[in-house]
C-alpha cells in the first residue's frame, strides 16, 4: 500500500505588531526613540555602503545583537518563514541578471535591514512605537495634518494585515469547497468585499467611540 | 422634547439613502430602562439604534437623546453613549486591550499612569483582567467582544447601545456577556438599548420594539411583540 500524503499543516497566523521577544534585556530597556534612529542611521550604513561585507557584516551584527539583548533568535527568524517566497524569487532574479556576487550582496543588505527592522519591532512595545512616529510626523502640522490621526491611519493599517491574511485564506478554503480553487475571482473577490466591509466596521467603530487620533 | 429631559426621542424621522427610504418613525419616545429591537434583517433595526447615538442622521426631522440633538451634538452625545457592535474583531484597534481600554480614555484623562489604572480597573470590573496584556488578534470572538465593551464602558455611558452583540458568539460567551451588561445597568444605571435576533434575549427587556419593512410595526410588552413578530415570520 502506498503511504498516504502527509496532511498539510494549518500555517499560524499572522502577526506584526504585538508580538514582543519575552525577556527584559538591553534593548527592551532602551528608549523606543534611540532604537528608530539606531535603526534609521545602520539602514542608511547598508544601503549607501553597497558592499557585501558590509551587508553581511550587518546580518551578522543583527544576529549577535539578537543574542546580547537575549531575544530568541527563532523569533527573529520567524520573518525569513514568512518572506521565503519573495527571498526566493529575488536570488533567483539576481542570478539570471547579476553575477552571484552582486546578488549575495543585495540579498545580505536586504537581509540585513529586514531583521533589524524586526528586532525593533520585538523589542519594542507598539504604544512606544506610535509615540515616536507621532513625533517624527508631528513636522506635517504644517500642512494642517494631524500626526495623531496619521499615527491612527497606521496603526488601523497594521492591525488589518493580519485579518486581510485570514481573509485571504478563508476565501481560498470557500472557493476549494465549491470546486473553484484555480478560479481567481473565487479567491479574490471575497477578499475584496471583506476588507471593505472591515474598514466601514473599523471606522464606525471608531467612530462611535469618537476616537480619531491617536 | 420637554416632558421627557433624560427621554430618546423621535419626531416626525425618516432616513433616506437615495431613493430609498431605510427608515420612518413619526413619532416614539423611549423612557425604558432596558428597551430590545426585533425584526427581520435589513428590517432597520441598525439604523434605528444608529440614529439614537448621531452615526445616522436622520434625513428629515429630529432624534434627540437626553435632550441632546443628534446631528448638533453628536459628538458630545457619543462621548456619554456607548455602542458595541456585533463584530468583535473590527472594533479593536490596538495590539493589546488594556491599550484599546486606554485608548478610549485619551480625552477624558490626561494622565498615563492614571489611565492606565483607570483602564486596568474597567477590566478588572469586567472580570477580564487577565487578557490586559494578551495580544488582541489572538483572543476569541467572545472575549474580543468583552473587550469591546470594557473600552465602551470605561467612559461610563448612561446609554448603551447594542447591536446584535451576541449573534457571533457561542452559548456560554453570549451569557456571559448578557449578564455583564445586566450587573453594569444596574450597577450604574445604564440605559440599554439591544438590537437582537436572540427572542429570549429580547424578552428580558422592559419594552420591545419591532422593526420590520422601515417602521416600528409594533412595540409595547415583550412577550405580545414577540409573538406579533413571529406570526408575521411564519405566515
Amino acid at each position: 500500500m502506498r503511504a498516504r500524503r502527509r496532511p498539510r499543516p494549518l500555517p499560524a497566523r499572522e502577526q506584526v505588531l504585538g508580538r514582543r521577544a519575552p525577556g527584559n534585556g538591553f534593548l527592551h530597556r532602551s528608549p523606543a526613540g534611540l532604537k528608530v534612529a539606531m535603526l534609521a542611521l545602520f539602514t542608511a550604513l547598508v544601503l549607501v555602503a553597497r558592499e557585501p561585507v558590509v551587508s553581511a557584516g550587518g546580518v551578522v551584527l543583527v544576529l549577535l545583537t539578537a543574542l546580547a539583548a537575549q531575544v530568541p533568535l527563532r523569533m527573529l527568524l520567524a520573518l525569513l518563514r514568512r518572506l521565503w517566497l519573495l527571498l526566493v524569487v529575488l536570488a533567483a532574479l539576481q542570478l539570471l541578471l547579476n553575477d552571484p556576487l552582486t546578488g549575495a550582496e543585495v540579498l545580505s543588505r536586504i537581509l540585513a535591514t529586514l531583521l533589524a527592522a524586526q528586532l525593533l519591532i520585538l523589542t519594542t512595545a507598539p504604544a512606544e512605537l506610535v509615540a515616536v512616529l507621532r513625533v517624527l510626523l508631528a513636522p506635517l502640522r504644517v500642512l494642517g495634518l494631524e500626526p495623531g490621526r496619521v499615527a491612527l491611519a497606521a496603526l488601523v493599517m497594521l492591525r488589518s494585515i493580519p485579518f486581510l491574511a485570514d481573509q485571504f485564506r478563508m476565501a481560498g478554503r470557500q472557493a476549494a469547497a465549491r470546486g473553484l480553487e484555480r478560479n481567481l475571482k473565487a479567491r479574490t473577490l471575497p477578499l475584496l468585499l471583506g476588507a471593505v466591509e472591515h474598514a466601514r466596521d473599523t471606522g464606525r467603530a471608531l467612530s462611535a467611540r469618537g476616537i480619531d487620533q491617536v | 422634547m420637554t416632558e421627557h429631559p433624560e427621554a430618546i426621542t423621535f419626531r416626525n424621522v425618516r432616513v433616506l439613502a437615495g431613493q430609498g427610504q431605510l427608515l420612518e418613525i413619526p413619532h416614539l419616545d423611549l423612557t425604558e430602562q432596558r428597551i430590545s429591537v426585533i425584526g427581520p434583517n435589513g428590517g432597520g433595526k441598525s439604523t434605528l439604534l444608529q440614529l439614537v447615538n448621531g452615526l445616522v442622521e436622520p434625513t428629515e426631522g429630529r432624534v434627540s437623546t437626553e435632550g441632546l440633538d443628534t446631528v448638533e451634538q453628536g459628538r458630545q452625545l457619543r462621548q456619554c453613549t456607548g455602542f458595541v457592535f456585533s463584530n468583535p474583531a473590527a472594533q479593536l484597534v490596538m495590539p493589546t486591550p488594556l491599550e484599546d481600554v486606554e485608548l478610549s480614555l485619551r480625552r477624558s484623562v490626561r494622565d498615563s499612569a492614571q489611565r492606565r489604572r483607570a483602564a486596568l480597573q474597567t477590566l478588572a470590573e469586567l472580570g477580564i483582567a487577565d487578557l490586559a496584556e494578551r495580544s488582541s488578534q489572538e483572543l476569541s470572538s467572545g472575549q474580543q467582544q468583552l473587550v469591546a465593551l470594557a473600552t465602551v464602558l470605561t467612559l461610563r455611558p448612561r446609554t448603551l447601545l447594542l447591536d446584535e452583540p451576541t449573534t457571533l458568539l457561542d452559548l456560554a460567551n453570549a451569557a456571559r456577556f448578557t449578564q455583564l451588561v445586566r450587573s453594569m445597568e444596574r450597577k450604574h444605571r445604564i440605559r440599554t438599548i439591544t438590537a437582537t435576533h436572540d427572542l429570549e434575549l429580547a424578552a428580558a427587556a422592559e419594552r420591545t420594539l419591532l422593526v420590520a419593512g422601515g417602521k416600528v410595526v409594533a412595540e409595547g410588552e415583550p412577550q405580545e411583540v414577540i409573538a406579533a413578530y413571529r406570526r408575521c415570520s411564519t405566515g
